[in-house]
């Protein structure tokens, strides 16, 4: 028995009991004590705020419109489950007193599914607008959306659905709502407070079985790893609509349940509930509870620590509505919120740098001198077997040419490098390749099929894997995740296989770890380093996960930026090495773009040279190194006898 | 009197020790070498210098005077400017006005003279004095970086990884600079992964290794050893 | 050819209505309000001087979001923090000047030469007063987090938004107050093609126009305004130049507070009514502003706050008030949507 396992019986012993605690909790006060209902409410607002850890802390989307959720989850109550539309006489599975009011009245677990389908139908909608923004403009849009749910519930009487029908009631709240009314439970009235305490309970339980499923799931990493770096994400095979639109479907419907439920707590459904100050609560409790140790990552892997929660979410939310909101926590967030040690040499910029430097010098206008041939000797004649294609490719940005009428092949099973001084097109013609940029014309074969202008994941599942110029692995996931986001593309789990795990799943990630774990050998990384933070790995090491990373999802062609820069000679060498095994063992094929002439010189069997995005001339290196343009343009005399 | 010394200087990220305990000195008219492989400090090094990530331990003297806690803009004002790995030019400006923030704080009238004499080092600059530094090619960042430490009128020039990323017609033509402007009297500091171009200009250098000094000689006869030639220099 | 048996990208029908849209669609959508209300005006009543009247007052509303947007724009541009508590800023501001008009006896009945020298000093003192008061949330709210994940300060600054609303409250009382109209503000001063123009308007946009020009020669011709250019586009950059970041940041702050002092006080003499919530719906609105224009963008951010405060006063005149938030909000989502980085934003290549 490792020391391990018995570890997490433990563990497991320990949630039991604190468990069994919490459950028992109520018998041991008055049914309508105070502290009952003040614990009902925090577990119904530990709901919510699990639900926005979705958004905000897995998959990075800063929202500050969450409370447009429970908006949508408290209305639907109100709008299924009370006498508002006194007019209508629909009577849905409810106890007697309910079936002898007028107006609608559905059972709270229907009520809970349309909640709950309502706002992940409203989650997405508010997502898609955001898709293309930035952290802070994601933050507006949504705060945006939050006050347009909010200005909607107050103006709403005046919005007749039918006649009779008004939206909302307004500011005078639609009440009152409908009790729960389950089997099993004493009934739920005002004075006794048990039996919501127990239905809040098993609503955060539920939520927080899902939020801890979901996180060591594949879309649970594909939410990180969005959040860490979306080029990278994208280009690694995570399709970023979808899995954003996920995120925020998934943590919009437990806004909407844990909202359906304290609707019919509070007995009211009213517009003044649903201020913006609610998001900036939620968010506080997100950020308080561990939103922190998930950034934070500062051992191990991050960890939605959700106990923490502020001891009086409701007094806090009372003063949070009366704009008085008491800001004393704040220590404890600067303390939640450090950040991991950076580099060890010299922090990273907190800007972007794609890599891809500007058109240097680019010019506008017509293509010229572009070589007769399509490329001599051994390439085109004898070996027809290309597993790239790309023809007449180019690319404009607001005028300027980055790249202008490349063609370019690569037999299967080469190694072929692309150089030319910085700004020649080369990372520009590498993100067309990966389908981060549209081609402006042009068409690009890959194995036989045209991928001109694909979106970089489908490109990717085609067998495209790439790394970048200046790594870019996600920064809080062990060497081992990084790994398997690379596999994102050939797995299957979607959301409900990863909550409930079903032995596919389990199957398919316990394979996925395996295989990560042998390409992180494969490259060369030593076992001991496959579960560290990726940013906390030595620079060469970075390299080679980053390497591992693209090898993992079986690609047929393997794009290389610069995987030599800031490596010393000795690192090269190894580097070198790795690029004959990867062709010899696996087939592979590689497209190299490197400005050490020592490496080039040596793994290359074919170097194509760009100047000003346009080809200046290609063949075997020897050929390439006499070339006088290359030499003119980029080599200079020195390579000459290097 | 050396113009720089660093004594036994220990730096930080966090809970992370960069340095563990840096000691080396630079000679006035000097042009001196920093290789190693990355992470091992040399980059921090030149932070420590310039006050941006200052050494939790340990003195660093400039022309006698201990400048390890100074503010980064006192140390540039006593005669250190750096450019710095990345070449972090101002993307938004014109390469005319960042040369113009490279001579921030002077108040002497010679500052059109020294901007004359980097166009003269860097002709590629005055053509395109007028463009934003965010469209150059990677090359010429890298000389307006170089530049832009200039325009402070430096007594001793921090330069870090000149090379990077750059075309190898580049690096040849950006080192003969460095010998360059050596020559014309400023105290050079250099950190370089590229060891072959670096130890050809400087006159010493010293082998960083995990955040301490392994190894330090003149610059000639590092290039004669065989550790380095396998380590750093690719023989 | 070879060649001719590879597909070439031709566009696709939806591509182009794609690009058609990503280049016109934003204007379109900022067209739809005037353009139908002008064509209902020239139905109705033959002439366009309603929808003037509209835009003449939007522009006097516009100028004031834009100032107070300035700040934003100011301040996310150089740390990228969303300053939350400006808005309250803005309303200090507005409460300095009522209070600084009683204490100095500014009444309506005193000639225009001591009315415009009592107003001109008035100014002063709120300009100085928001500038500080933004420079010390800076110093306590923002500095010590400045090595922080980008939540930590935001939700500082919310915190200091509810303080200072709580001041304001203890300050004026929690309902909406009058304040002299010293200005005669719905005076018409002259017609233009059937549009009045008022002292307020003139007051609005006049006290406008110069501060505008003021900062942006500031920015960009100072040495000063340089080391703020240089500390937004990097910051450690700038501190190798020998830039001290930490009085540059003030000196922003310092800015962006004054010019929400100053549409604090055209606020209070062009609304004539202040209250303590006044500055959480300017806030939100300024900030919309800036972000649709384009946040980091002084010009992107006055033009945000003029096309908001035209929406706005359309929405009032023609849809009603209540709504008149709903229809600002659903604007800023459209021009995201179309335009992701705001009206005059530089497009990242990164996001390709």
């Amino acid at each position: 028995m490792t020391s391990a396992m018995g570890n997490r019986n433990v563990k497991i012993a320990i949630f039991l009991a604190g468990l069994f605690v919490v459950a028992i909790l109520p018998l041991f006060f008055n049914e309508s004590s105070g502290f009952i209902d003040d614990c009902t409410l925090a577990l119904a607002y530990i709901c919510m705020a699990l639900g926005l850890n979705i958004i905000v802390g897995f998959a990075g989307l800063l929202d500050l419109g969450y409370v447009a959720f429970f908006a949508i989850g408290a209305y639907t109550m109100g709008w299924f489950a009370s006498g508002f539309y006194a007019d209508a006489d629909i009577h849905l599975f409810v106890g007697e007193f309910a079936s002898s009011i007028p107006g609608i009245h559905v059972n709270f677990l229907i009520v809970l599914v349309i909640a709950a389908a309502l706002t992940t139908l409203a989650g997405i909608i508010i997502g898609l607008p955001t898709l293309r923004l930035r952290g802070d403009y994601i933050a507006i849009v949504t705060l945006a959306f939050g006050e347009i749910i909010h200005r909607i519930a107050i103006n709403g009487d005046e919005v007749k659905i039918a006649e009779g029908f008004p939206l909302t009631n307004g500011r005078q709240g639609i009440t009152p709502v409908d009790k729960i009314d389950l089997p099993f439970l004493e009934p739920f009235t005002s004075l006794n407070l048990r039996p919501w305490y127990w239905v809040a309970l098993a609503l955060a339980l539920f939520v927080l079985f899902v939020n801890f499923r979901l996180r060591d799931s594949r879309l649970g990493r594909a939410w990180i790893a969005l959040r860490e770096d979306e080029v990278a994400a994208i280009s690694m095979g995570i399709p970023a609509v979808k899995t954003k639109l996920l995120a925020y479907g998934t943590g919009a419907a437990f806004g909407g349940m844990s909202g359906a439920f304290l609707a019919s707590y509070l007995n009211t459904v009213n517009a003044d509930q649903f201020a913006f100050s609610f998001s900036i609560f939620v968010l506080a409790m997100v950020i308080l509870g561990g939103l922190g140790s998930i950034w934070g990552g500062g051992r191990g892997r991050g960890r939605a620590d959700v106990h923490q929660l502020p001891p009086h979410p409701r007094r806090a939310q009372r003063r949070a509505e009366q704009g008085r909101a008491r800001i004393r926590p704040l220590r404890a967030v600067v303390r939640h919120l450090r950040l991991p040690a950076r580099d060890h040499d010299g922090p990273q910029t907190r800007r972007p740098d794609t890599g891809a430097a500007p058109p240097d010098g680019a010019r506008t206008g017509h293509r010229r001198g572009r070589h007769r041939a399509r490329p001599g000797g051994a390439m085109t004649d004898s070996s027809p077997d290309l597993i790239l294609d790309a023809r007449d490719v180019s690319k404009v940005f607001g005028g300027l040419t980055a790249v202008g009428g490349v063609d370019f092949a690569i037999p299967r099973g080469g190694i072929v490098s692309l150089i030319g001084p910085n700004g020649a097109g080369k990372t520009t013609f590498f993100n067309m390749l990966t389908g981060l940029y549209k081609p402006t014309t042009g068409a690009i074969l890959f194995d036989g099929a045209p991928i001109t202008g694909g979106r970089p994941d489908k490109i990717m599942a085609r067998g495209i894997a790439r790394t970048f110029q200046n790594i870019r692995l996600f920064g809080t996931m062990s060497a081992r995740e990084n790994v398997m986001v690379g596999e994102h593309a050939r797995m299957r789990a979607g959301l409900f296989g990863s909550v409930l795990r079903t032995p596919r799943v389990r199957r398919e990630e316990r394979h996925v770890s395996d295989k990560a774990a042998e390409e992180l050998a494969y490259v060369g990384l030593a076992a001991n380093t496959f579960d560290q933070l990726a940013i906390n790995l030595a620079y060469g090491d970075q390299r080679r996960v980053e390497i591992a990373r693209a090898l993992a999802s079986d690609p047929k062609l393997l794009l290389l930026d610069e995987p030599t820069a800031g490596m010393n000679p000795q690192e090269s060498d190894e580097l070198t090495a790795l690029m004959h095994r990867l062709r010899d063992e696996r087939g592979l094929t590689i497209l190299l773009i490197e400005h050490d002439m020592k490496v080039v010189m040596g793994v290359s069997e074919y170097i194509t040279v760009l100047d000003h995005g346009e080809k200046i001339a290609e063949g075997l290196p020897d050929e390439v190194r006499a070339d006088n343009r290359v030499i003119e343009a980029y080599l200079g005399k020195g390579a000459m006898h290097e | 009197m050396s113009m720089l010394v660093l004594d036994d200087i220990k730096t930080y990220y966090g809970n992370i020790q960069a340095l563990k305990g840096i000691s080396l000195t630079v000679e006035p008219g000097e042009c001196v070498t920093l290789i190693g492989s990355n992470g091992a400090g040399k980059s921090t090094t030149l932070r420590s210098i310039s006050g941006l990530t200052p050494p939790r331990t340990g003195s660093i003297l400039f022309e006698g005077q201990e400048i390890a806690r100074m503010a980064p803009q006192d140390i540039v004002s006593l005669g250190i400017s750096q450019s710095p790995e990345g070449r972090r030019c101002f993307p938004r400006m014109t390469v005319a006005e960042n040369l113009d923030m490279g001579a921030y704080l002077r108040r002497d009238t010679d500052v059109e003279q020294d901007r004359d004499r980097v166009y003269e080092l860097f002709p590629r600059l005055e053509e395109r004095s007028k463009q934003k530094a965010g469209t150059m090619s990677g090359g010429e960042q890298q000389m307006l970086a170089i530049g832009r430490a200039l325009m402070a009128k430096p007594k001793l020039l921090l330069l870090d990884e000149p090379s990077m990323g750059i075309a190898p017609i580049l690096v040849e033509r950006i080192y003969e600079t460095i010998a360059e402007i050596n020559k014309q009297g400023t105290t050079i500091l250099l950190v370089e992964q590229n060891a072959n171009f670096a130890l050809g200009v400087s006159h010493r250098a010293y082998v960083l290794e995990t955040g301490k000094v392994a190894l330090s000689d003149e610059s000639a006869k590092l290039r004669e050893n065989p550790d380095v030639q396998k380590a750093y220099l690719g023989a | 050819m070879e060649a001719a048996s590879i597909p070439a990208a031709r566009p696709k029908p939806l591509q182009v209505v794609q690009d058609w849209l990503s280049k016109y669609g934003l204007i379109l959508v900022l067209l739809i309000m005037p353009v139908y209300y002008g064509i209902q005006d020239l139905s109705d009543e033959g002439d366009l001087s309603r929808l003037g009247g509209n835009i003449v007052d939007g522009l006097s509303n516009g100028s004031i979001w834009a100032l107070v947007a300035i700040g934003y724009t100011l301040v996310y541009g150089i740390i990228e923090l969303i300053n939350f508590a400006h808005g309250e800023v803005f309303m200090i501001g507005s409460f300095t000047a009522a209070g600084f008009f009683g204490t100095i006896g500014l009444t309506a009945g005193m000639g225009v030469p001591g009315l415009v020298l009592g107003l001109l000093l008035t100014l002063i003192v709120c300009m100085l007063v928001s500038g500080t008061l933004n420079v010390m949330i800076e110093r306590v709210a923002y500095r010590p987090l400045r090595n922080a994940p980008v939540l930590a300060p935001l939700i500082t600054a919310v915190g200091f938004s509810f303080i200072l609303q709580n001041v304001g409250l203890l300050w004026r009382g929690g309902s909406q107050e009058g304040i002299g109209d010293l200005i005669n503000s719905q005076n018409a001063l002259f017609t233009v093609f059937g549009v009045e123009i008022t002292n307020g308007d003139l007051l609005a946009i006049g006290t406008t126009i110069p501060l505008v020009i003021l900062m942006v020669t500031f920015i960009t011709r100072s040495r000063l305004g340089k080391a703020m250019r240089a500390t937004a586009q990097d910051p450690e950059a700038a501190r190798l130049m020998g830039i001290n970041v930490d009085t540059t940041i003030s000196l922003t702050f310092l800015l962006g507070g004054m010019l929400a002092g100053a549409a604090g006080l055209i606020y209070a003499l062009y609304q004539t009514t202040i209250w303590y919530a006044q500055g959480f719906t300017a806030g939100l609105i300024a900030f919309t502003a800036a972000v649709m224009g384009g946040i980091g963008n002084i010009k992107g951010a006055v033009l945000g706050g003029l096309i908001i405060g035209i929406i706005q006063q359309i929405a009032d005149n023609r849809i009603g008030t209540e709504w008149t938030p709903a229809i600002v909000f659903a604007y800023l989502v459209l021009i995201m949507v179309f335009k992701p980085s705001g009206l005059l934003g530089e497009q990242t290549r990164e996001a390709g």
